[in-house]
Order: structure tokens, then C-alpha cells, then sequence
């Protein structure tokens, strides 16, 4: 600290000159490549691809009685390990997805989700594009370029629904999703699909209220038509 | 087909499967903390503060093929080594900077040595550092001035990337004179504190 105010001046003298070159174009920031985040996420999969789901959790099996809204909106540490766990999966099929060596993924649906009569009005004017990812273990929905308006003091969650041939109705959360997201979501693994005849994918408002059945607040919904 | 996808969700009947955790949740604290602890979507979350900051320091540096693989590798080698990334001695975005800066000099080196066998290798490491340095400060004055408040901004923006005199900038902007002194000393001081931060 004894050569403190000699080191301020000469900083003070090269924010000076740096600022004296700078242009307004030094002020614009270019975006990365928008598969960018695609690779990183791949390779930092890469780092720790033994790891899976029900291992990294923490969670007893039987442990299926959980409190989704608290779980996510406390940020605990039991949900950061959980969370790890299932960015490790999508890991797995993005790396599939870029061509990896050992691809183990393949698309097994899409779904064009839209607006439906009845629906929220933020969805009107909306169409969403969904690819269903799928490896012998697990399956995701991955959301693509969704630009999705938010609501202040309400989230956006993701579902799936099951209808089955007697038209009942089940029904798995996916998760809160960003407003932004053009992300991937792992399906829970005790969503089978194929016990359905018709899988729709949703996305709703839901207010924290801590009531995590579905609002019926839905914003866009589309079947799930397989490859 | 409609009257299925317009299935009533709210109805009683409805069951629902296990629920799982989402894959990509904002925790809800700063990602300085989290990036350290390891939350796996503390890496985007930096990815989305510091990408773009990141990626245009590469992309002024390097064609943009390396500018990308680069920059995939600074976040990277941020990840893998991020408990050594200590939060008190400065921001993240620094921290990434200072490990961008390094791995731009390292590729500028050897295309430089590339394009031109003759050159000496002294003289081209010297300026090749000197440039980068320059380019990584000028860059996060560049950020420093976007987390400025607006006034401030622009009034340093007129005085220095403008030339403009302070009694000019009171004019032009109808902001007393001695506001648009007292804004350009307190910028310029956090601008340096933003400096700062990877000079420690």
C-alpha cells in the first residue's frame, strides 16, 4: 500500500488514454456463436460422464413425495445436487447431439406448440417449437428459440400430458423454465410415453402460491408427433 | 385433434407423475458464490453475464473460428478451475478476462510466428502483450461503462470518446457544469475499481 497513490496515477493515466481510443464501436459487444453454449456444455459433460441421475441426487428412490415450489425457490443445497445431476443428462444428449463419438441420443419426436382457444392471452401470437431427445434411458424436451413473455410474480413451467386410451389424464411438471429458454428438459423418469396415445407438451403461468398442480393458466400446447 | 390438445388440466381427474426437478432453474444468489460452490447452472449463468464480453474481447484478437473455440475454452478452463477463483479479490468477469487474456496472447503468438518465420521472437511477443493488454482494458472499461448509471455514461462518453470539453458537455446535455464534473470523477473512479478488480 506505500506506493498506493503512485500506482492510482498511473492507472488513472491509462484509463485516460485507453478512454482517449476508444470509439463507440469499443462499446458494442458481440454475441457468441448461438451453439456456443451447445459445445461448453457438451465438454463440461465430458469432464464427468459416469455420473448419473439417480446417483449424484442423493435422494432415496422412494423418496418420490417432493415439495417442487419450496425446493426451487429456497436454493438449497440438496437442490443444487440435484439440479447438477440433471444438467449431467442433458449433457449426455447434447453431446450426442454435436456429433460426439459414442452418440447415444436420437430425436424421437417434435411438437409445434401454439395458442389454443381458452388459452392466456400473452399466447396468442405465439408459436414454440419443441424436439423431444431420446437415449435407451432417459428423454428431454428441448424448447427451441422460445422467446416467451413473462409475468411479474409468475413463472413459466414446462409439462408434459399423458393422455391414455381411456382419455385419462396425467400429468409431469418439467420444471420452471426461463423467459428465454431455448433450453433442454429432462423428462422424469417415471413419464413413459409410450403408455399414452397422445403426449402433449404445455407451457403455463404458474403463481407462486405453492400449489404445484398446473394453473390452467396455459400459454401454448402441441401434440407430440414421433419421428 | 383439438379437442384433445385442449384438454382440461385443471380438471379433477387429472393424476400427476412424480415430479422431477427442472434442468436450468435460476438459484437466486449471486453467481460469484455459486460458480465457486459448483452449481452446475452457475456456469450459465456466467456464460450468459460474461459471454458476450468474453467472446468480443476474442473476437477483436482472433479470426473468429479461434475466436470461438477460445472463448469455449475460457469458460472451461473457468469451470475446472474454479476453486481457485477467490470472490474477494474481484468480479468474475475479470476473472475470465484475465484467463481470455492469456489464452488470446498464447494463439496471437503462434499465428504471429506462423505468418512470419523471420520476424523476432522478442519483439513479437512484446507487442502481441502490449496490444492484448491494451484491448482487455479497454474492454472492461467498456463494460465498467455499461454498469454506469445513464448520465455518467454519456457524459464520459461525450468527454472522452468525443473530445468534448466539460462547459461543452454542460451545454449539449443541460447538465450543470459542476454535475458534469463531479459525474466524470466518480465514473472514472469506478472505472479504475473496475480495473482493479483483475489487477489484484
Amino acid at each position: 500500500m506505500t506506493d498506493g497513490n503512485l500506482q492510482l496515477d498511473e492507472d488513472e493515466a491509462r484509463i485516460d488514454a485507453l478512454l482517449r481510443s476508444m470509439t463507440d464501436d469499443d462499446l458494442e459487444f458481440a454475441a457468441p456463436p448461438a451453439d456456443l453454449w451447445n459445445d461448453i456444455e457438451a465438454a463440461v459433460f465430458a469432464d464427468s460422464p459416469s455420473v448419473t441421475v439417480g446417483e449424484e441426487s442423493g435422494e432415496s428412490p422412494t423418496n418420490n413425495v417432493v415439495d417442487i415450489t419450496s425446493r426451487f425457490r429456497r436454493g438449497t443445497a440438496f437442490f443444487a445436487a440435484a439440479a447438477a445431476a440433471v444438467v449431467v443428462v442433458i449433457g449426455a444428449l447434447v453431446v450426442a447431439a454435436s456429433g460426439n463419438d459414442s452418440p447415444s441420443f436420437e430425436v424421437v419426436g417434435d411438437a409445434r406448440l401454439d395458442w389454443q382457444e381458452g388459452f392466456v392471452d400473452e399466447g396468442a401470437e405465439l408459436t414454440v417449437d419443441a424436439t423431444i431427445l431420446g437415449t435407451d434411458s432417459a428423454q428431454a424436451v428441448q424448447l427451441n428459440a422460445a422467446a416467451l413473455p413473462p409475468r411479474a410474480g409468475e413463472d413459466l413451467e414446462l409439462w408434459l400430458i399423458g393422455i391414455d386410451a381411456a382419455g385419462e389424464l396425467t400429468i409431469s411438471t418439467l420444471g420452471i423454465i426461463e423467459s428465454d429458454a431455448d433450453g433442454t428438459y429432462e423428462v422424469p423418469d417415471d413419464f413413459d410415453s409410450s403408455a399414452f396415445d397422445t403426449v402433449l407438451v404445455d407451457i403455463s403461468y404458474e403463481p407462486r402460491d405453492g400449489d404445484e398442480t398446473h394453473s390452467g393458466a396455459s400459454i401454448v400446447r402441441g401434440e407430440i408427433i414421433d419421428a | 385433434m383439438t379437442t384433445i390438445i385442449g384438454v382440461d388440466v385443471t380438471s379433477s381427474r387429472s393424476r400427476y407423475a412424480r415430479n422431477v426437478s427442472a434442468a436450468e432453474v435460476p438459484i437466486g444468489h449471486d453467481i460469484e458464490t455459486a460458480f465457486v460452490r459448483g452449481d452446475e447452472d452457475a456456469l450459465r449463468l456466467a456464460y450468459d453475464e460474461y459471454g458476450r464480453l468474453v467472446y468480443s474481447f476474442c473476437a477483436r484478437s482472433l479470426d473468429p473460428e479461434r475466436a470461438k473455440d477460445v472463448t469455449q475454452e475460457v469458460f472451461l478452463s473457468a469451470w475446472r478451475a474454479r476453486e481457485r477463483y477467490n470472490p474477494e479479490k474481484g468480479r468474475l468477469g475479470a476473472w475470465l478476462m484475465g484467463i481470455a487474456r492469456n489464452r488470446i496472447i498464447d494463439n496471437v503468438r503462434s499465428e504471429k510466428r506462423h505468418s512470419d518465420r523471420r520476424a523476432d521472437e522478442d519483439t513479437v511477443e512484446l507487442s502481441t502483450e502490449a496490444e492484448v493488454d491494451a484491448m482487455n482494458d479497454k474492454m472492461l472499461i467498456a463494460d465498467a461503462l455499461r454498469e454506469l448509471p445513464d448520465r455518467a455514461r454519456r457524459v464520459i462518453n461525450l468527454a472522452y470518446l468525443h473530445d468534448l470539453t466539460h462547459p461543452q458537455i454542460a451545454e449539449r446535455t443541460n447538465i450543470p457544469l459542476g454535475t458534469v464534473k463531479s459525474d466524470i470523477r466518480r465514473g472514472l473512479a469506478r472505472i479504475r475499481r473496475h480495473l482493479e478488480d483483475q489487477h489484484d
